[in-house]
């Protein structure tokens, strides 16, 4: 088998891979070794684009998401950084930037008529209006209490089970890599600050004098690790509790 | 695919071609038979992704035949058209006969061909 097959199998599955690889050969026959190049190339690319931009919408849609907080007005990240429920909060701020991922990858991914993009994209727009709110205590819990109901209440109908379970999944999934992969890498750059700036060290204070060449480096990597976790997860847990509902190439 | 969307124009192609094949139906006659009797050819890619999603939707099945030496080794996938695959089919030639209801817009196309046979 070469490699040319091999990507095949990789991109449409075993059997299926074999099968449209066979068909190209045959066809090949009458039209052509050049024929046969041009079309297995189109044919990977139409079996295979989905998935890469996809995630590029995702990850441009997290970052768009992830920076917009920074024009907040002041009061909501005093309100953020000095509220009694802090890693509450930065919680809850992180799970917003997920489903900012998560739907419009799911969305060019799976299309737009998939339940789970659909459950995400109310999920993602309840938890993005409380965010707004925070300052507003108990109307932010409200909303959030509201999503929660959504997302719980899907589970009882047989329609959107699966999609709120993948969504479920997903979310638990991406908290516990960001509270793992990513932490070591946060506290891994906290490490070396403390070390190059002293014990002293306070991100507030000297955050930004750091190299500008590490900031980016510490911020690219956790969100490179932070997108790979959503796409794995997401991608595995839709095959398993979504399946066949969905836009596949 | 809900039951108030009607198929592409593509996927009843693929379809009412694989239902004229019957057993013989898979990619190599697919694309020949679509070319024979539309006169456009199709990309590969774009039929297998087509096949892939209506396979999703439960539209047809496959089924892998024996493997074959012009094919150097590889086995055929045959494609069959399903019973909502059929009904799907049907709904869709159904919208377009109400639409085309009154407008005679076949006899032109039918004289000019018979004119050239």
């Amino acid at each position: 088998m070469g490699v040319a097959e091999w990507l095949l199998r990789r991109a449409a599955g075993e059997e299926r891979g074999v099968a449209v690889y066979g068909d190209l050969v045959e066809l090949a026959a009458a039209r052509g070794q050049m024929w046969f190049w041009i079309a297995y190339a189109r044919t990977v690319i139409s079996l295979t684009w989905r998935t890469p931009a996809a995630f590029v919408m995702g990850g441009s849609a997290f970052l768009a998401a992830s920076r917009s907080w920074m024009f907040l007005p002041r009061e909501w990240w005093w309100e953020m950084f000095h509220s009694p429920h802090p890693y509450f909060l930065r919680g809850i701020l992180d799970v917003a930037c997920l489903l900012w991922f998560l739907v419009p990858f799911a969305a060019v991914r799976y299309g737009t008529s998939d339940r789970l993009v659909r459950l995400a994209f109310a999920a993602c727009a309840m938890v993005s209006v409380a965010c707004l709110i925070v300052p507003v205590f108990p109307l932010f819990l409200s909303v959030m209490a509201l999503a929660l109901f959504v997302v719980v209440g899907a589970l009882f109908s047989t329609e959107w089970r699966g999609a709120a379970i993948a969504l479920g999944c997903t979310t638990a999934g991406s908290v516990f890599v960001e509270l793992t992969l990513i932490k070591l890498v946060h506290i891994g750059a906290w490490y070396y600050m403390k070390r190059h700036f002293g014990p002293h060290f306070s991100f507030w204070d000297d955050g930004f004098a750091l190299p500008i060449h590490l900031f980016r480096t510490v911020v690219w990597t956790m969100f490179a690790l932070n997108a790979l976790a959503i796409t794995f997860i997401s991608t595995r847990f839709h095959r398993r509790f979504v399946g066949k509902t969905s836009v596949a190439s | 695919m809900s039951a108030d969307r009607l198929l592409g124009e593509f996927e009843q192609i693929v379809l009412l071609v694989a239902l004229r094949l019957g057993d013989a139906a898979y990619g190599v006659t697919i694309l020949n038979e679509i070319a024979a009797r539309t006169g456009r050819s199709p990309a590969p890619g774009a039929l297998y992704t087509t096949l892939h999603r209506m396979g999703s939707k439960g539209f047809v099945t496959f089924r892998d035949g024996a493997p074959t030496p012009e094919r150097g080794g590889r086995a055929k996938r045959f494609v069959q058209v399903t019973d909502e695959g059929r009904a799907a089919l049907a709904r869709a030639q159904a919208a377009y006969q109400n639409l085309m209801e009154g407008l005679d817009l076949l006899s032109p196309i039918r004289a000019r061909a018979h004119a050239r046979t």
